[in-house]
Order: C-alpha cells, then structure tokens, then sequence
C-alpha cells in the first residue's frame, strides 16, 4: 500500500504521461480557452462521449429543427478549459437535410480548434468517407475510434497505428460507453489544439487538371464577391456539382452566417 | 443489370448510379459508389422497398432508386 501510494504522488508530479491526468467536467462553457466540435455519423458514440467528458446527461437527437438549442459543453483539462459542441449525426458533408447543415456550417464556418471525428470501429469503411470529408478542409482533425470493445466482440482488429499514419491525423481507440480512452482522447486533442502534434491529412488528388483550373479560378470570384469567405475551395467544388443549397445560400449571403443554423458561437457568447 | 435484378441473399458489384445531384449525391454518401459490393438482405412484404446490406450497414431503397444502380454479379 505504502509503496502503491509513492508512486501515485510520483505520477501527479510529473507531466510526461497522461497518467496523472484527469478531465474535470465543467458548468459554465464561457472563457473557454479552446472550442471542439464532436462530429460523425450518427450511431458512432458522439453524445456519449460529449457527455463523458463534460458530465452532462444530454439525451441523443434534439436537433429536429432550425431553433433547436445545441448541446454544448465544457470541461478542464491539463488547466486549459475547454468547449465542446456535440452535433448531430451525419453521413457526409455535402446532404441537404437540416441537422446535416447544421453539422456541416459547424465543421466548415464554426471555427473550431480541433473537430473529434466519432468515428464506429465495427463499420469503418462507411465511417471513413466522412473523414476524408472533414479532412478536406482542416487539419486539426482527431479521429475517436469508438465501439473498440464492440468491434472486439466481432473478432474484428482493427490496426489503429496504420489507420493513423494513412490519415495523417491521430487516431485514439476508446469504448466511451466504459469510459476506456477518454483521458488519451483529451490528451491527443490538447496536444493537436497546442500544436504539439504534425499533421499531414490525407487529401485525395484531384487527377483532372480541367477541374483544379476551374477551381482555381471559381476560388478567385468567391474570394472577390465575399471577401474573407471561409473554404472558398470546398464552397467552389460544391458549385460544380450543381449544389442548389450551396448557390442559394452564398448568393443570399447566409452561408455560413451566424443567421443560419447555429453559428453564433463563433466567437464566444 | 439493374440492382433489382439481383437475387435474394444474392451480393453484386456496383457500377454505375444511373441519376443525378442530391439523389446521387445521398447513395454515394450512404456507400452506393461504383465498386462497392452490396447484398440483397430481404424485400418488403408488400414490395417497393429492398434492403440492402453495403459496408456492413443494411440501408432499405426504394423500387425507383433502385433501379437506377447499375451492377454486374459477383462470382461468389
């Protein structure tokens, strides 16, 4: 006992790992020093994760409409507060429905620090196009490999260093259900938020050197006619492909707009 | 052939999604890519509806989507 004890007091003192670690959940979301959005598809784990790390009770799917409050949340870690936006599920970045937009406006014009990709260890094929997806259009992605014990139970392994060094962003294998790889969650998205880790994302090459041209020059316009425009690169690639939603949103000007959907917290309360 | 062609219990290959913006937009996003293998799990009582199994996941389509996958079968 005595000995178990040295080492404990060994452990808090020193920095080097995350063993001596905790996530204390917080009340008040204000005066956060960094904001996190939890995105994924739906069913992976992402609001048991929210409400692990921030001790909340939140319920799955109150997001049925334009005026729905989002969950939000905060929590302290390493002495740094932060915040964290739980949204709803989606298959992609590019769907039209409402709690998609919602997600999607988050990920693209929300500004987070880091965006926790949720992802469902026994279907991670389906899971990985939305990756891709988010990794399009920031680096500071962390991938949460959720339902390992699930994935387990199916005999499944699944070779997380390998998915890791072919992402180029960190992946953490967690069951968030028996709270197994929170405290490497937090760690890994402190260090991504303080820039302690290299990210090198995964970008698909666009082989067609017509479409990198029209793109180019699409960028320009957009940049011109909304200058400061987040993403004008994706919001271009969604113009070539015929996107209504997009076109009428950024000829409006709501794209992305703290107006639409619930990108008021862009910079604080 | 068209994805309806396939048998019950039956896997295929996509090749083509025979449609256009949103609708194709929502498959490929769903998995429906060309190369992707899909099974056919079971059919609605009452026709119309397919379920497919694609990526580990079973997604019910309806006859009218359906009918615009392109697939060729697979040997196994």
């Amino acid at each position: 006992m005595q000995e178990l004890k040295q080492v404990s007091k060994a452990c808090d003192a020193c920095g080097s790992c995350s063993a001596g670690d905790k996530i204390v959940p917080m009340r008040r979301t204000e005066g956060s020093d960094f904001l996190i959005a939890l995105a994924g598809n739906p069913n992976t784990g992402k609001s048991t994760v929210f409400n692990a790390l921030t001790g909340m009770r939140q319920h799955v799917g109150n997001w049925a409409g334009k005026t729905v409050v989002r969950e939000e949340g905060a929590y302290k870690f390493r002495d740094k507060a932060y915040r964290l936006v739980d949204l709803p599920g989606t298959y992609s970045l590019l769907s039209n429905s409402v709690d998609e937009e919602i997600a999607r406006d988050f990920v693209l014009f929300g500004r987070p620090d880091c965006t926790v990709v949720v992802v469902d260890a026994t279907a991670l094929e389906r899971n990985l196009a939305l990756v891709l997806q988010i990794l399009e259009i920031t680096d500071r992605v962390v991938v949460a490999l959720n339902l390992m014990d699930e994935a387990e139970r199916h005999g499944m392994k699944i070779d997380d260093r390998a998915l890791a060094r072919d992402l180029g962003v960190p992946v953490v294998p967690m069951s968030a259900r028996s709270k197994k790889g929170l405290l490497e969650l937090a760690a890994t998205v402190a260090d991504v938020v303080e820039g302690q880790v290299a990210l090198r994302p995964h970008r698909i090459a666009h082989l067609d050197p017509e479409l990198d041209k029209a793109v180019v020059s699409l960028v320009r316009e957009i940049e011109r006619e909304h200058p400061g425009i987040l993403n004008a690169r994706w919001i271009a690639l969604r113009l070539l492909e015929g996107d209504v939603g997009v076109e009428n949103e950024l000829r409006s000007g709501t794209l992305g707009k703290p107006s639409h959907g619930t990108l008021s917290l862009a910079g604080g309360q | 052939m068209s994805a309806t062609q396939i048998p019950v219990g039956g896997k295929a290959r996509i090749s083509a999604l025979n449609m256009v913006g949103q609708e194709k937009r929502r498959l490929m996003d769903l998995g429906f890519v060309p190369g992707a293998e899909i099974e056919r799990v079971l059919d609605a009582p009452l026709g119309g509806t397919i379920a497919f199994r694609i990526r580990g996941t079973v997604v019910a389509l309806r006859d009218n989507q359906t009918d615009k996958i392109e697939v060729t079968p697979c040997k196994n």
